[in-house]
């Protein structure tokens, strides 16, 4: 039986959980699997209540154990890191002299960007230096200038 | 560690306009983590005419991380704790972002006391009171406004000494004026069936 907490860090499962599934704040899932086949899986409420006799529940708990062992095995292969998955929602490139961005401020560090910095740009267009992003990314996946949220790819 | 060199730049830049915004901020000492905000109260609400000050502290994350701010001025506020100042605000919370600085922050903290949001208080008594009693919770709030947000309160000095020369604590004086928005009368009755 493995017993394991649904926490912001899996933002599609909460979504899942969100679109389909049973209340919000049932965040607890139990699942028995063999080899990655999962057999039972139910979900518990935060305040411990089982819900595991509603039919359409129990459903949407399998489907999610299923999406958690798969996100598992990813990251346990080496194929799917965090970082990795950051490093391809932005765009890198340099700047040039003769790109008006020269002379603007990265909203993270309020420093300008200089010619020969590193600029990473997100995928609504928004720019702050490269290591600035990457540590916000690592802590949420939104753009700080317009709250664009990205979802990570497994690729 | 705190982006020193980033609240450095933010400091320089809030403090230029100090005139048109209304909003300051300074070192509480020599350490760049612990700061003083002021905001001027909004024109057309109970807090116009006073001076806020709000405590900030900045964690070892800032930017990434939001700053820590209340309101070290008492104010009677449905999204503000009467007793300790905490704020009940989304972007100092979970809707933070690095682009954000301790300016907009303070900007939203006076667009609050501009826009109470009672359904979702900080403290459920005067929310309560907003949304029960709009005219002594307008009243209370001018008052605490009138008694701790401006340098000279001489009206409220007045009440208190008049009321203190009858023979009442003044300590107690102050905190029965405070109850009641600042009403003589009532505080007077109030007192006196005490
Ligand atoms: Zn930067
Ligand atoms: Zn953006």
């Amino acid at each position: 039986m493995a017993r394991l907490w649904i926490c912001k860090y899996f933002e599609n499962f909460e979504s899942v959980l969100f679109v389909n599934g049973p209340p919000y704040d049932t965040l607890q899932m139990e699942f028995t699997s063999n080899n990655g086949v999962v057999t039972v899986s139910r979900l518990v409420s935060r305040d411990k209540e089982l819900l595991e006799d509603e039919e359409g529940y129990r459903e949407q708990s399998t489907l999610l154990a299923r999406l958690v062992l798969w996100y598992e095995s990813l990251c346990t292969n080496g194929i799917f890191s965090l970082a990795k998955a950051i490093e391809q929602s932005i765009k890198i490139s340099r700047l040039s002299k003769e790109k008006e961005e020269v002379g603007d401020i990265c909203a993270i560090c309020h420093e300008e960007f200089r010619g020969d910095e590193v600029i990473g740009t997100l995928k609504c267009k928004h720019s702050y230096h490269e290591e600035c992003i990457k540590k916000w990314l690592l802590l949420k996946r939104t753009c700080p200038i317009c709250r664009a949220v990205f979802c990570l790819r497994f690729t | 560690m705190v982006d020193f060199s980033r609240v450095q730049k933010e400091l320089q830049e809030c403090n230029k306009d100090i005139n048109v915004s209304g909003i300051s901020v300074n070192p509480k000492s020599d350490n760049l983590s612990n700061l003083i905000g002021t905001i001027t109260g909004p024109v057309g609400t109970p807090y116009e005419g006073g001076t806020f000050k709000i405590d900030i502290d900045l964690p070892g994350g800032y930017p990434f991380e939001p700053p820590k701010m209340k309101f070290a001025t008492k104010v009677w506020h449905p999204n503000i704790s009467s007793q300790s100042g905490a704020i009940c605000l989304d972007i100092l919370k979970d809707q933070w972002s690095p682009a954000l600085t301790i300016k907009t922050a303070l900007l939203s903290i006076q667009a609050l006391l501009s826009a109470p949001a009672p359904d979702d208080p900080q403290d459920a008594v005067v929310a309560q009171q907003y949304l029960k009693d709009y005219q002594t919770f307008a009243n209370t709030a001018r008052y605490w406004t009138e008694s701790f947000a401006k340098t000279s309160s001489a009206g409220v000095e007045e009440k208190v000494g008049k009321l203190a020369e009858m023979g009442f604590p003044e300590a107690l004086v102050r905190t029965t004026l405070e109850a009641v928005g600042g009403d003589e009368n009532l505080a007077l009755e109030k007192l006196l069936s005490g």
